[in-house]
């Protein structure tokens, strides 16, 4: 097994201590900072979010995979930097206005951040001008909107209003999930995704940068 | 107004027969539906006022039993959760170690006084039982004390810590519901516990069977050796475990369906005659239909369960303070076409 493949499995496995001196040994040992970010770091956190989707793990083994992932990137971070690697891009993620659950909001977050996006996290209970406000101040390209009760999702739609009336409608796409939240749903209030994990919101977000 | 009769009604969903009469089952009313419900406004803000209106809220309804809490026992969480309708669940924690976990003072049972069940059978009319439950289930407890992202660490890093809190707050659940056993007017106990979500549960199938089920099935069968009945509530996808409920532990009635989860029409059909479906007219349906949709899905369910039993009408999961009254009034007028408001 190739030390990439061997960070990943740890990885998986939510080993943060392992993870960090197998990273820490992989830069002693010359590989460039982008393969061990994303042969290591990034293709185990993917294997998690597999394995999530699919049920054959828990939100517990995803948020111990997250920590080690977490603990591998601040060691790898100013290697990272010194090769040039930049965040893909940036994405504003919040639990929206009324609305206080925040144990997916944040485990989305986390995938979408395995996925080398950088993250602004408003929290929970959002107004709609504040998402704007994110979203034009750090000229985020994705908006990713976590509601879980049936007032709370119709929020969704305000934060699609308040964004076509800050004329910036067509520069983001506009991302949206929580437990009542459908694709039906979604799609009547045009918004450009859903999904109904996070997993599954992170490789979309992915493709919006990458399209 | 429609008579409570525990046993006739509610007893027999429980047993999976069919009831005398269409049944309805609720777990919790937003205080304005008690409010309106009951008629009635509150003296003062005392225990007793409270059991009262609840009492003739039910009574109004159409119940056949009426939840009652006691007050005063609770796990103390952090500080910024208390009193509040939600927190986070990831902030704070007071047991996060060995060492938060020494310095936690854990609530005297022997303390707990019974007396709101004293002042319940006051009022109680005839046929109408008590359904006794504890301020949130064991694993809720435990997210609340702990903070949900520290449980999953620990879930990782010391699982004897985290055997051990479970059991402090295992216990004291399993010991209270004991207790309440031993009075006349509690006719079944109740083990709310939202322990899932949309895709599955909040810690995995093996550690609820490690850590949280041995106290239910422990408190369910010390209520049928009483030869009274043991319902739950839980949110959430329980796809690989649902057969646990009934057949491991003991449940007689689960509560809350959701139907981006599975109908709770097809949870009936699925599980009838194993355990009693409770309640289950999805929230979100019930906030987005008309009062003639409600009714009709109510009926409809209605009419499914009557020939084999073991179904009691009701909400998904609550009667929400943003659920319009008169949404819930549908519902409650398929079983209850009597109803009045004043
Ligand atoms: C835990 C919980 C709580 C906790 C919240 C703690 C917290 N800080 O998060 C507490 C106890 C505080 C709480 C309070 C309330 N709750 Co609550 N709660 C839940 C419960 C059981 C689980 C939610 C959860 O954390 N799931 C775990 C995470 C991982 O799942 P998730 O959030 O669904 O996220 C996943 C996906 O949806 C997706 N996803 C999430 N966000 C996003 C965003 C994007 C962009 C994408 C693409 C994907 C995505 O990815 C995630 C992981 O795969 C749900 C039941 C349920 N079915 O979800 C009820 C539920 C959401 N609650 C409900 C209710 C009614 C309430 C209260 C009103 C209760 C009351 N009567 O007071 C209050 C409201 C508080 C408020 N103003 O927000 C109802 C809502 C019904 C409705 N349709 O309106 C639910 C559905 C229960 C039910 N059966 O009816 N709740």
């Amino acid at each position: 097994m190739s030390i990439t493949e061997e960070i990943s499995e740890k990885l998986q496995k939510g080993k943060a201590k392992d993870v960090s001196a197998l990273v820490e040994q992989a830069m002693q040992e010359g590989i460039p900072a982008s393969v061990i970010l994303n042969e290591g770091l990034i293709s185990g956190m993917n294997a998690v979010g597999e394995k999530f989707k699919r049920n054959e793990v828990f939100v517990p083994e995803v948020l111990v995979a997250a920590r080690a992932m977490n603990a591998g990137l601040k060691i790898l971070r100013p290697a990272m930097q010194s090769e040039g690697i930049k965040p893909l891009g940036k994405a504003v993620i919040c639990t929206v206005k009324g609305d206080m659950h925040d144990i997916g909001k944040n485990l989305v977050k986390m995938m979408i951040e395995g996925q080398g996006i950088e993250c602004i996290d408003l929290g929970v209970d959002v107004d709609p001008q504040r998402i704007v406000d994110a979203v034009i101040e750090n000229d985020a390209k994705v908006v990713c909107l976590s509601a879980l009760l049936t007032t709370t999702m119709m929020g969704q739609k305000d934060v699609i209003e308040a964004l076509k009336a800050a004329g910036i409608r067509d520069k983001v796409k506009v991302m949206v999930g929580g437990a009542p939240v459908t694709q039906q749903f979604a799609d009547e209030i045009g918004a450009d995704c859903y999904t109904l994990d996070a997993a599954s919101a992170a490789e979309a977000a992915k493709a919006f940068f990458t399209e | 107004m429609r008579e409570p009769d525990f046993e006739r009604n509610l007893a027999k969903v429980l047993k999976k027969e069919k009831p005398e009469n269409p049944t309805l089952f609720e777990f919790l009313l937003s205080e304005k539906a008690e409010e309106v419900l009951s008629g009635y406004r509150l003296k003062s803000d005392s225990e007793e006022e409270r059991i009262k209106r609840r009492i003739y809220a039910c009574l109004n309804a159409g119940y056949d039993f009426v939840p009652v809490l006691p007050s005063g026992l609770l796990f103390e969480q952090s500080s910024h959760q208390s009193g509040k309708e939600t927190y986070s669940l990831n902030e704070g924690g007071l047991i996060t170690d060995r060492e938060s976990y020494e310095k936690y003072k854990w609530p005297d049972m022997e303390a707990v006084s019974y007396r709101y069940l004293e002042v319940a059978k006051k009022y109680l009319p005839d046929g109408m039982k008590v359904l006794s439950y504890f301020p949130n289930g064991i694993l809720e407890n435990v997210i609340g004390i702990c903070g949900y992202e520290n449980l999953c660490f620990m879930l990782a890093d010391d699982r004897e810590l985290a055997t051990e809190i479970f059991r402090q707050v295992g216990s004291r659940l399993e010991k209270y519901l004991k207790n309440t056993l031993d009075f006349d007017c509690v006719g079944m106990t109740f083990c709310n516990d939202d322990r899932g979500f949309k895709q599955s549960t909040m810690i995995s199938h093996n550690d609820l069977r490690e850590f949280v089920y041995p106290y239910y099935r422990e408190t369910a069968r010390a209520t049928h050796e009483k030869g009274k009945y043991i319902g739950m509530h839980s949110c959430g996808n329980f796809d690989g475990i649902f057969e646990e409920l009934y057949g491991v532990i003991g449940f007689d009635g689960k509560h809350s369906y959701e139907d981006v989860i599975m109908p709770v029409e097809e949870a009936y059909e699925k599980y009838k005659g194993k355990i009693a479906v409770l309640g289950g007219i999805d929230v979100d349906f019930i906030c987005r239909h008309s009062e003639k949709e409600i009714a009709d899905r109510c009926r409809h369910m209605l009419e499914i369960s009557e020939n084999y039993g073991g179904y009691a009408l009701g909400t998904g999961n609550s009667v929400t303070r943003y659920m319009p009254l008169e949404k819930y009034f549908a519902l409650l007028k398929v079983v209850n076409p009597d109803l009045k408001i004043n």
